[in-house]
């Protein structure tokens, strides 16, 4: 039995103009002790899908279909009261930002000590003496628990989440973006520690991130989402290496590098999808430059293309030559122009 | 290239200093001496025709300061600002007019930094009409170009249409194309990909590189990411608690820094090649506060190569290597 199993997951948002499809039939599982990725641009739904697995979806936000399995109960359609059985003891949760997170008149001490106590009945000196060893473990100082939020530099603040979401020792802990709001010496800091408490821990963490270079170091498995679908689904270094969907490829070839050869960036044409108005067939097809006839008609399904390794394009076959041709940044460019005027067909106002 | 006739931009010992609110009765009566922020405490470079110089350092190093400096948008505190061989630092009215008119900025957040009551065409005209540049005739034609430029195209179709019907990367053109609408000669880009989707960030960043190619406009470039700045800077700086502590071409300082800090800095940087497999060296401590700076080095306290100098004596920025400027003991 897998930790975390999500089985064709549907997420939907009510809003103004009609629903939206934040999510769409997404599956996949998580076992104990492993560290999953789930990258994407801003509108991919990686952050609704994390959102839903906490069920901690806001209020215009339903899941309209499929399931989520923790440690075998399906959540689903679970009450407030059901899950809080769950919350924080089975999954919890580090925020992106540890600014809004935490009360700024109590005492950190006492916001853990809250947390715990929600929770399990326990009395104020184990609270705290529970609370320091968290302290500890994230590399706070202990005698800093009756300290208040704005004592704490932002760094700082980010390590008391994660202290929090350790708090009840949970299987499982879901990141959204942890560090995106920090410098990128305190993220790396952030980052190691996430890290080593994964392993010394042996915690199942779903890390949601937007920055594929996060991905790469630290999780065992990734994810890759585009338009609320996942469109890539592997081991982080065959998909990194050997990527068989041509958004993965181009992802990576318009992240800049710090070390090695500098390579010409290429960008990929257009922007991410406006979900109200999806693009038919494949969601890439209006930016990818091998797109043919076939894309813009049927809708892939995602297939094992590999042992392990999942991707929903309807040309896996193509893959090394696509692998070889995505370098080519005048390819890329070719695909706007065509692309733009069908676009222009489709949606005049755009 | 290198003849200093080309510098079209340079300031010497710029310093911007924040007075520090105090209490009413403590203002009054005298009793606490003012006290500043030193945000900017002392920067010195210059600037060539068409090239880019990136300010990399951490939030509070003082990067976007010098920037808003640099361009008279935030008053310095002291040292000098020199454009086109003239010390601008105290001009105002017509002829702070027109350095403004030569110098344009690019902020970080496009979906703030243009009206959105404004048409494209509108907000790409207005700096043509404040600065009276042009005739009405004149106007459309350098909107088109400039729009052409910035790769929005085909720009006839744009010119009626209102920010929030374009995406973030268009936005981002558009405040590109409006701040190059005058063809300046000086332009200050901050942060300008920072918000975007990364798949996003390679168009812009190739564009502004070919714009400081044709246009030989030189930029300031001011982020925290290395590795954008890697990719379009000729030559970098890295600034630190206020201070400039390294300076040289890009290449050498990222791949051959002096400066611990800078090593640090790079070091952080996680790698996408799952393949390369990077060195964890962790920096413990926060940047200093900036109203009582760390004593002797700002670095001192974090530094893992602190010797008993760096507590007292101030290092100077030395040319290190032909080229290559350190402010650090161990040189």
């Amino acid at each position: 039995m897998s930790l975390l199993d999500v089985r064709n997951l549907e997420v939907v948002y009510q809003l103004r103009k009609g629903l939206l499809k934040a999510v769409d039939n997404v599956s996949f599982t998580i076992e104990k002790g492993e560290y999953f990725g789930i990258v994407g641009e801003s509108g991919s739904g990686k952050s609704t899908l994390a959102r839903a697995i906490l069920r901690l979806l806001p209020k215009n936000g339903k899941i309209a279909n499929g399931q989520i399995i923790l440690n075998g109960k399906d959540i689903t359609q679970w009450s407030d009261r059901q899950l809080s059985t769950v919350r924080w003891r089975e999954m919890s949760f580090i925020p992106q930002s540890a600014m809004n997170a935490l009360d700024p008149v109590a005492r950190i001490g006492d916001q853990i000590l809250e947390s715990i106590q929600a929770h399990e009945n326990i009395t104020k000196e184990e609270g705290y003496r529970r609370a320091g060893e968290l302290f500890k473990m994230v590399g706070l100082d202990p005698n800093r628990l009756r300290d208040y939020p704005h004592q704490f530099s932002g760094g700082m603040r980010q390590r008391v989440l994660i202290a929090m979401s350790l708090s009840l020792n949970p299987d499982l802990i879901v990141a959204d973006e942890p560090t995106t709001a920090l410098d990128v010496i305190v993220k790396d800091q952030i980052l190691d520690r996430i890290d080593r408490i994964q392993k010394q821990l042996q915690k199942s963490l779903l890390l949601v991130t937007h920055d594929i270079s996060v991905v790469a170091e630290n999780c065992d498995k990734t994810i890759v989402m585009y338009g609320g679908k996942i469109v890539e689904y592997a081991a982080t270094g065959p998909l990194l290496r050997q990527a068989y969907h041509p958004y993965t490829l181009g992802l990576k070839n318009a992240f800049p590098r710090l070390r090695g050869p500098i390579q010409e960036l290429i960008s990929i044409p257009g922007s991410p999808p406006d979900l109200m108005n999806a693009p038919s067939g494949c969601r890439f097809h209006t930016r990818c430059p091998f797109a043919q006839e076939r894309c813009i008609e049927e809708e892939p399904i995602i297939t094992e293309v590999e042992p392990g390794h999942y991707s929903a394009c309807h040309f896996p076959e193509l893959a090394p030559e696509f692998r070889e041709r995505a370098a080519d940044g005048q390819l890329w460019k070719q695909a706007r122009i065509t692309k733009n005027r069908e676009l222009q067909v489709r949606k005049p106002s755009v | 290239m290198n003849d200093s006739n080309s510098i079209v931009f340079a300031v010497k010992d710029l310093q911007k200093w924040y007075p520090l609110q105090q209490g009413f009765i403590d203002a009054l009566l005298k009793r606490e001496k003012q006290q500043f922020v030193r945000a900017v405490d002392g920067v010195s470079f210059s600037i060539r025709a068409g090239e880019i110089i990136g300010i990399v350092g951490e939030s509070g190093s003082g990067k976007t300061t010098v920037g808003m400096t640099a361009l008279r948008l935030y008053e310095p505190t002291g040292g000098t600002i020199t454009f086109m061989g003239e010390d601008i630092t105290t001009h105002s009215g017509d002829r702070l007019q027109n350095f403004r008119r030569q110098a344009q900025i690019i902020f970080q957040n496009p979906y703030e930094s243009l009206n959105p009551r404004s048409t494209v065409f509108e907000s790409v005209v207005e700096p043509l009409r404040l600065n009276k540049i042009g005739t009405k005739d004149e106007h459309l034609e350098r909107v088109l170009q400039a729009l052409e430029r910035a790769e929005i195209s085909p720009p006839e179709n744009f010119l009626d249409r209102y920010p929030h019907e374009l995406s973030g990367g268009q936005r981002q053109r558009l405040a590109i194309a409006r701040a190059i609408v005058i063809e300046p000669k000086f332009l200050v880009a901050d942060e300008p990909v920072s918000m975007l989707d990364v798949s996003i960030r390679a168009g812009i960043l190739n564009l502004l590189k070919q714009l400081s190619q044709t246009l030989e406009t030189a930029i300031l470039y001011v982020s925290h990411d290395l590795s954008t700045v890697r990719y379009i800077c000729d030559r970098t700086m890295t600034m630190y608690a206020g201070k400039l502590i390294e300076l040289g071409d890009t290449n050498t300082v990222i791949d051959e820094p002096f400066h611990p800090y800078t090593q640090l800095l790079i070091k952080a940087i996680p790698e996408v090649d799952p393949d390369v497999k990077r060195e964890r060296v962790l920096l413990e401590g926060e940047v200093p506060n900036l109203v009582n700076p760390p004593t002797g080095c700002r670095f001192h306290p974090r530094c893992p190569f602190v010797m008993d100098r760096c507590r007292v004596e101030e290092p100077s920025l030395q040319e290190v290597k032909p080229k290559h400027w350190a402010a650090c003991h161990l040189y």
